[in-house]
C-alpha cells in the first residue's frame, strides 16, 4: 500500500523544503549543490587525478542537470497531492489492513500517499489505491505541495492497474492538466521521479533519479517489459523534462503484462467510479443470492464432562450456528468452513434456506484438503446454481469482484467489493498461492466483472501434518485464518462435481459414544525417557533402545496388551519399544513421540479407571486420527529386534468412555457397561457380570444408599446383570410394577461386596 | 477419615451421676431422688471423684519411628495413660505407644518413669504398658474399672489426661451416647461419646465416673465440633488387657467375611427379618468361602449363639463373637439362604497383623511396606503377598523418579522379583553395595491396577546436603 513511501531513495538528487515558509528560491540555491558534490564524489573518487577540461565538462554536467531538476520541480509543484486519508471502523468492524490500518484507527491518523493531480477540471486526483470498502473512510483530505489543504472524496478505481481516483470540488491548483508527453521514450534513459514526503519541518517535493533503478529498459508500449523497476512510484520525468506517467504499482507484472502508467493511457484506461459500483449491487446481490443460502446447524448438546464447544462469530456458545453456503449443484450446498472434527461429530440438524423457507438437509461429507463441507437437501432445489466454469484469475493488480455473505448483526449480510490479486506465493509442498491486495475473509468467492467466479477463499488443510497432529492446532485458535488460501475454481470443480473421491472419511457427524470412539492397537503405554531407555539397554546389555530411541527422544513403551486385540494378535508383548508408523503408500514415517499428556497420578485416587490414560495417549490419538480402514506399518523393538508388523487399523471395543450407558432417573444412577479396560483396570474376568456406576445424582435414592460412582452392580434381585440394557429392562419392571417394587442390588468394589435394598413405591 | 483427632494426650471424664443414678458410698448426701433435685453438692462429687483416679493418671511421653514421609524419623509424641495395677500395668492407646522405642512417663507426682511396651491392639486402639521404676519394686496408686455397660446417657464424665501435652487435666461433661458406633474405628467395640473436652494428648487417658471409676480410654475427638470426644468402654479395655497381659497380643479368628445390618439407616437399605445379620462380602478364598457362605446369607446363630445384627450398633458384638471363635476348630454356622435354613461349618483361621511392616530405603528416599488385607485392602485387591511404597521424600531420589507414595506397588526391582520386605532389603543391599553399576535401579510397578517401569536414580545422596 503506502509502504513504497518509507523507502530510501536509490540516489536523492535534489531536495526542496516547499512548506513551512521556506522561499523557493533559497531552497533551490542551498540544497541541490550540496546534494550535487554527493554524486561528484562518489562517481569520482580520484578527484585530484582529473585534469582542468574534465572538471569543466564535469561541472557543465551538473548545472545542466541541475536545471533539469529544477524544471521537473517546477512542474510536479503544482501537481503532486498528498492524500491523507483517515480511517474509521464502521459498527465495530475495522477493515482488514493489519497492524497499519489499526494502528492509524488507534491514534486517529491519516495514512498518506502521493497523489496526483490528474484532472484538474474534474478535480480528479490520481493515486495508489488501497482496496477497502469505502464505508470505512472517515475523511480523506488532499495536501499540496505548498501545503494547502483541501477535501477529497473516494470517486473511483481503475481495473487494470492499481489506482483510484479522489474527487475534489475546490482545488486550489492550476486549472489545465499536466501537459503529458505522448511521444516514445528511449531505452535505458535515465528517469526522474517526483514524489512529495513528509520530512524535517513541512513537506519536501523530491526528485529521485539516477543509475539506482529508475530507467526505462524498453520502450515498446505494447511489449510487456516496458517499465522495469521495482522501486517507488511517482510523477516520472524523462530527461528531457517532459512529464511521462504516473507510477503506481510498487511492483511490475509477473507474468509481464503491461500496465498503465503513461498519463495518456492513464486516461483512457477503464474506470469504476463508487457511484457505478454502489448502483450494480443490488442487482450483483439478486444475483448471487440466488445460490449463496443460508445454512443452520444444529448442534448436539455436550454431556457432563465433555467439552463446550465454542464458536466463532457473534454468538459463541449457542448450539444453534448461522453459516452460508453456496449451492454447487441444484440440492447441494457447498459450506466454506473448516470444522474440527468434533464439530461435525456434534451435527444434530442441518436445515438451509431457500427463499425464505427453512428446509431439512443431510450432511454429505466434509473435504480433505480444504475447509468445506457439502450438504443435501431432500427434494427442495437451489433456485440457481454457482457457475463451475473455470475461469482464470486474472494478471496481478486488475480488479476483482468479490462477494460474501455472511452472519452479521443477527443476520444476512451480503458484502460485493473488488480486491485485486498483489501476488503470488510459495507455500507447503510448493504450492504457488494468489495473494490478495487486501485480506479475504473465509468463504469469499472471487469473481470477474460478468460475475463467473474464479475462485474462492478457503482454509487450507494438511491432512498427512494434521494426522502427525503437527499442524492441528487446538480447536480454540481455529478462528486464525492463517491458512486462508484463495482457491482458484479449476482446483474446485471437481471436489463439487465429484465430492465422494475428495471428502475426508473420518470427519462425519456421529452420535454421542461414536464421538469418544477410538481406534486402537489395544496396549497401555508409557513414554520412553532417556534414562529409561539407557536403563533398558543397560538391563539387556545393549545399545538398540537409546540408537532407535534417539536416546529416549522418541519411542513408547508397552506395559500392558490387552487380550484378543490386535496388538495381542500381533504377538507384542509388554516391554515392546514402539518406534513409528508408517502409512501406506506414504514414506513419511511418523514418530512415536510422548507428549505432555501422559498422566503419571491419576486425578480420582485410586478409584480412578485411569482409563484416561489410555484414551489420551498420543498413540491412541495418532491412530484415531489416522481412523479405522487405514494400513499402517508399526516399527517396534521386541528385545533387541527391531521388528515391523502391518496392521489395518481398526475401531477399539467401545470403552469405559464411549460405553453405552443408561440414566435411570427414578434411582438417579447411571450406568456403564463393563467395558475391556474397565476389566482391566479392575482385573475382572472377561465374563464378570455387572455394570458401573459412573454417576450419581445428590439425593437421589442411589446416593441415598451410598452408591458411588465406581461402584460395580453385580446382581440385582440375585440374578447377575448382564449389562446396560439388562439393568434397565428389570429395573424399569420393578419401577413400574404394580403396587410398587424392591431392587436388591449387590454391589461390588475391589473385591468387597454389599447389598442394597431399594424400594419404590 | 480426616474429621477425627487422634487425642495424643489423656482426659478424664468424670460422670456424676443423674438421673436414677446412684448414691456414694460414703455417700455424705444422696443427691438424686426420682424427679426431684435436692441440695447438690457437685463439687463434692467431682472432688471425690477426681482424688481417686488423679494420683494414678499419666503423661505418657513416647518416642516413635515413622516411616510415613518417606523417610525413618523419630517423633516424640504426646499422650495420656491410666495405671490399673498397683504393680505399675497401665493402659493407653494404640496410637499413642505404637512403634514407640523409648517411653517416658510423668506420673502424679512429677517423678519420671520409663515403661515399657507390653502389647497393642490396634483393632481396638489400646495399649499396654508397664511402669519400670529404676527404684525396682514400687507400688503406685492404681484406678480401678467399672462396669461400663451400665453407663447411661446423661450421665456426668470427666476426663482426665494432658492435652497438648498440658499435664494433669480435667475436664466434666456427660455421656452425649453410650453405644456410638463409629464405622471403621469401632470394629469390635462400640464406643462412649460425651461432651467432657477432649484435645490431641488426651489420648489414652481415662474417662471416669462420679465415683471415680475408670469407665472408658479417650481415644478421639472431632475436629469441629470441639464438644464430641469418644472413648473406648472399660468392659472393652478389661478384655484386651487381660489378653495382652496374656499374649502380648489379642488374638482374633477371621472367618474372611463382612457382614451388614439388617436395618442400614446410613445406606437406606431395610431388609425383611427380625433377626440374624447379612453377609455382604465374602472374602475369595478365607475360611467363609471355603465354607461355602454366600453374599446375601442370613447367619442367625455362631456357634449356638444367637447373633442379631438389626442395626449398626450391633456389629461390634458380631464381629467380636465372631473374632473370638476357636481358632482351627469347626464352628456351625446357622444361617438362612433364600428362605430356607441352613448350617454351615465354618474353621476360622487367624486375622493376623492388621498393619504392614515398615523398611526404609535410605538412599532411594522411600520407605516401603508389606501389603497387608486389613490396612490396605485396595492394593490387597491387586496383589496378595507384596510391599508397596508408603512414602517417598521431597525432594528425594524416588520422588524425582516418580513416585508419589500414593499406593505403588512394587513388582520387580532390577528384575527380581519383591513379595517381602526381606527380597526388597536384599536387593536394595545388593544394588548399594555394587560398585561397578551406575547409580540407577529400575522398579516394574503397579499403579492403579496397571504396570508400568520407573528408573530409580540414586547418584545423588540427600542425607549429605
Amino acid at each position: 500500500m503506502n509502504g513504497w513511501m518509507m523507502r530510501r531513495p536509490a540516489l536523492l538528487l535534489a531536495a526542496l523544503v516547499m512548506a513551512g515558509g521556506a522561499t523557493i528560491a533559497s531552497a533551490q540555491e542551498s540544497a541541490p549543490p550540496a546534494a550535487a558534490d554527493e554524486v561528484k564524489a562518489a562517481e569520482q573518487p580520484a578527484a585530484e587525478t582529473d585534469t582542468e577540461k574534465q572538471k569543466q565538462e564535469k561541472a557543465k554536467e551538473l548545472a545542466e542537470q541541475r536545471e533539469l531538476v529544477a524544471r521537473v520541480m517546477d512542474q510536479a509543484r503544482g501537481y503532486l497531492v498528498t492524500v491523507a486519508t483517515r480511517w474509521d471502523k464502521d459498527k465495530g468492524e475495522t477493515p482488514g489492513g493489519g497492524y497499519e490500518i489499526e494502528g492509524s484507527i488507534a491514534n486517529k491518523m491519516s495514512s498518506e500517499a502521493t497523489g496526483l493531480m490528474f484532472d484538474p477540471a474534474k478535480g480528479l486526483v490520481l493515486g495508489p489505491d488501497v482496496g477497502h470498502e469505502t464505508r470505512f473512510v472517515d475523511s480523506v483530505r488532499g495536501i499540496t505541495a505548498t501545503g494547502k489543504e483541501f477535501p477529497l472524496e473516494p470517486y473511483g478505481f481503475y481495473l487494470d492497474f492499481r489506482g483510484m481516483l479522489w474527487k475534489a470540488d475546490k482545488w486550489p491548483g492550476p486549472a489545465e492538466p499536466l501537459p503529458w508527453f505522448a511521444g516514445p521514450v528511449e531505452a535505458m534513459a535515465s528517469l526522474y521521479l517526483a514524489r512529495l514526503s513528509r520530512g524535517r519541518l513541512g513537506w519536501d517535493l523530491a526528485v529521485w533519479t539516477g543509475s539506482g533503478g529508475h530507467v526505462i529498459e524498453a520502450t515498446d508500449r505494447k511489449a510487456d517489459e516496458e517499465l522495469i523497476s521495482s522501486t517507488n512510484g511517482g510523477l516520472a520525468f524523462d530527461d528531457q523534462g517532459r512529464p511521462l506517467g504516473f507510477r503506481i504499482q510498487p511492483t511490475v507484472s509477473v507474468t509481464g503484462r503491461r500496465f498503465p502508467w503513461r498519463g495518456p493511457d492513464i486516461a483512457k484506461a477503464p474506470l469504476v467510479t463508487f457511484e457505478d459500483f454502489e448502483k450494480q449491487k443490488p442487482q450483483r446481490i439478486a444475483k448471487f443470492d440466488k445460490f449463496a443460502h443460508e445454512v443452520k446447524i444444529v448442534y448436539r448438546q455436550p454431556e457432563e464432562g465433555e467439552d463446550n464447544l465454542e464458536f466463532e462469530g457473534e454468538d459463541r456458545t449457542s448450539l444453534t450456528q448461522y453459516y452460508y453456503g453456496y449451492a454447487v449443484a441444484p440440492r447441494r450446498i457447498f459450506v466454506p468452513l473448516k470444522l474440527e472434527k468434533i464439530y461435525i461429530q456434534r451435527f444434530k440438524k442441518i436445515a438451509v434456506r431457500f427463499n425464505g423457507e427453512e428446509l431439512p438437509a443431510k450432511f454429505l461429507g466434509a473435504y480433505l484438503n480444504f475447509g468445506g463441507f457439502l450438504i443435501e437437501t431432500g427434494k427442495a432445489e437451489s433456485p440457481a446454481v454457482m457457475p463451475l466454469q473455470p475461469v482464470p484469475l486474472p494478471d496481478v493488480n486488475r480488479a476483482v469482484l468479490t462477494y460474501v455473505a455472511e452472519r452479521k448483526f443477527g443476520g444476512r449480510r451480503d458484502t460485493v467489493w473488488y480486491n485485486r490479486i498483489s501476488g503470488y506465493n510459495r507455500s507447503y509442498k510448493d504450492t504457488l498461492w494468489p495473494e490478495t491486495q487486501t485480506p479475504l475473509t473465509r468463504g469469499t468467492l472471487v469473481m470477474d466483472f460478468q460475475g463467473r467466479p474464479m475462485g474462492m477463499s478457503l482454509i487450507e488443510r494438511r491432512p498427512e501434518e494434521e494426522k502427525k497432529g503437527e499442524s492441528s492446532r487446538s480447536w480454540r485458535y481455529r478462528s486464525r485464518n492463517d491458512q486462508l488460501k484463495l482457491y482458484q475454481m479449476d482446483k474446485l470443480v471437481d471436489a463439487f462435481r465429484n465430492p465422494q473421491a475428495h471428502f475426508d472419511p473420518n470427519l462425519r457427524p456421529t452420535d454421542q459414544r461414536e464421538e469418544k470412539r477410538l481406534v486402537w492397537l489395544g496396549v497401555e503405554t508409557q513414554p520412553v525417557t532417556p534414562v529409561l531407555a539407557e536403563m533398558l539397554d543397560d538391563m539387556a546389555s545393549g545399545e538398540m533402545v537409546q540408537k532407535l530411541t534417539r536416546r529416549g527422544q522418541i519411542g513408547i513403551r508397552v506395559t500392558y496388551v490387552y487380550e484378543g486385540s490386535p496388538a495381542d494378535k500381533a504377538g507384542i508383548k509388554p516391554g515392546a519399544i514402539l518406534i513409528e508408523v508408517t502409512e501406506e503408500g506414504k514414506d513419511d514415517p511418523i514418530e512415536l513421540k510422548p507428549r505432555g499428556s501422559y498422566n503419571r497420578y491419576s486425578r480420582y485416587g485410586r478409584y480412578s479407571m485411569a482409563s484416561s490414560t489410555n484414551r489420551n495417549n498420543y498413540l491412541t490419538k495418532l491412530l484415531t486420527r489416522l481412523g479405522p480402514g487405514a494400513k499402517i506399518a508399526l516399527t517396534y523393538l521386541e528385545g533387541t529386534e527391531k521388528k515391523t508388523h502391518d496392521f489395518t487399523l481398526a475401531w477399539a471395543p467401545y470403552d469405559y468412555a464411549s460405553a453405552n450407558k443408561f440414566k435411570d432417573e427414578k434411582t438417579g444412577l447411571t450406568v456403564k457397561d463393563l467395558t475391556y479396560d474397565v476389566l482391566a483396570y479392575l482385573h475382572l474376568p472377561a465374563d464378570q457380570p455387572g455394570v458401573i456406576v459412573w454417576k450419581v445424582e445428590p439425593g437421589e435414592k442411589a446416593a441415598v444408599a451410598r452408591i458411588t460412582p465406581f461402584m460395580i452392580l453385580t446382581e440385582l434381585n440375585s440374578r447377575p446383570l448382564k449389562d446396560v440394557d439388562d439393568y434397565q429392562k428389570r429395573i424399569e419392571a420393578i419401577q413400574q410394577a404394580e403396587g410398587g417394587g424392591t431392587a436388591v442390588i449387590k454391589i461390588l468394589v475391589m473385591g468387597k461386596s454389599r447389598m442394597v435394598r431399594i424400594v419404590f413405591p | 477419615m480426616s474429621w477425627r483427632v487422634l487425642l495424643a494426650s489423656s482426659v478424664l471424664l468424670v460422670a456424676l451421676a443423674s438421673g436414677a443414678c446412684v448414691p456414694d458410698k460414703d455417700g455424705d448426701d444422696v443427691i438424686i431422688r426420682k424427679g426431684r433435685y435436692e441440695a447438690i453438692d457437685f463439687e463434692g462429687i467431682i472432688e471425690q471423684a477426681k482424688s481417686k483416679v488423679f494420683p494414678t493418671l499419666v503423661y505418657v511421653r513416647p518416642i516413635r519411628e515413622d516411616y510415613s514421609e518417606g523417610k525413618k524419623r523419630r517423633m516424640v509424641v504426646g499422650g495420656s495413660g491410666v495405671i490399673i495395677s498397683e504393680d505399675g500395668y497401665l493402659v493407653t492407646n494404640h496410637h499413642v505407644a505404637e512403634k514407640a522405642i523409648e517411653i517416658r512417663c510423668v506420673l502424679y507426682d512429677n517423678t519420671m518413669v520409663e515403661a515399657e511396651l507390653i502389647g497393642t491392639d490396634q483393632d481396638t486402639d489400646l495399649a499396654l504398658l508397664k511402669l519400670k521404676p529404676e527404684d525396682g519394686e514400687r507400688t503406685f496408686p492404681m484406678a480401678h474399672l467399672a462396669d461400663s455397660s451400665k453407663l447411661e446417657e446423661g450421665q456426668f464424665v470427666m476426663a482426665l489426661g494432658a492435652p497438648w501435652g498440658l499435664k494433669r487435666s480435667i475436664s466434666l461433661g456427660i455421656v452425649s451416647c453410650a453405644q456410638r458406633y463409629l464405622e471403621g474405628s469401632s470394629e469390635y467395640s462400640l464406643w462412649f461419646q460425651s461432651d467432657a473436652s477432649l484435645n490431641p494428648g488426651n489420648s489414652g487417658g481415662p474417662l471416669i465416673n462420679t465415683d471415680g471409676e475408670v469407665i472408658g480410654i479417650n481415644t478421639l475427638a472431632t475436629m469441629m465440633g470441639g464438644d464430641m470426644g469418644f472413648s473406648i468402654p472399660s468392659n472393652t479395655v478389661r478384655y484386651v488387657v487381660e489378653q495382652l497381659k496374656a499374649h502380648g497380643e489379642v488374638k482374633r479368628s477371621w472367618p474372611g467375611l463382612r457382614l451388614q445390618p439388617l436395618r442400614d439407616f446410613d445406606r437406606d437399605s431395610f431388609f425383611e427379618g427380625n433377626r440374624g445379620v447379612l453377609v455382604a462380602s465374602v472374602d475369595r478364598g478365607g475360611p467363609a468361602d471355603k465354607a461355602g457362605l454366600k453374599v446375601g446369607d442370613l447367619i442367625l446363630s455362631v456357634n449356638g449363639q444367637e447373633v442379631n445384627g438389626l442395626y449398626n450398633e450391633t456389629l461390634p458384638m458380631i464381629r467380636t463373637l465372631l473374632g473370638r471363635l476357636p481358632l482351627g476348630k469347626e464352628v456351625t454356622f446357622q444361617i438362612e439362604r433364600n428362605g430356607k435354613p441352613e448350617a454351615i461349618a465354618v474353621t476360622s483361621s487367624e486375622k493376623g497383623l492388621v498393619e504392614g511392616e515398615d523398611l526404609e530405603l535410605k538412599r532411594w528416599n522411600m520407605t516401603v511396606k508389606t501389603i497387608n488385607e486389613h490396612a490396605n485392602p485396595h492394593l490387597h485387591y491387586y496383589v496378595k503377598e507384596g510391599v508397596y511404597v508408603q512414602g517417598v521424600r521431597y525432594p528425594g531420589n524416588a520422588a524425582a523418579a516418580g513416585f508419589s507414595g500414593r499406593g505403588e506397588i512394587i513388582l520387580k526391582v532390577d528384575n527380581k522379583e519383591v513379595k517381602t520386605l526381606e527380597d526388597i532389603k536384599r536387593i536394595y543391599d545388593e544394588v548399594l553395595k555394587d560398585s561397578q553399576r551406575k547409580y540407577r535401579v529400575a522398579l516394574k510397578i503397579m499403579r492403579n491396577g496397571m504396570p508400568s517401569m520407573l528408573v530409580l536414580d540414586y547418584a545423588r545422596d540427600y542425607d549429605k546436603q
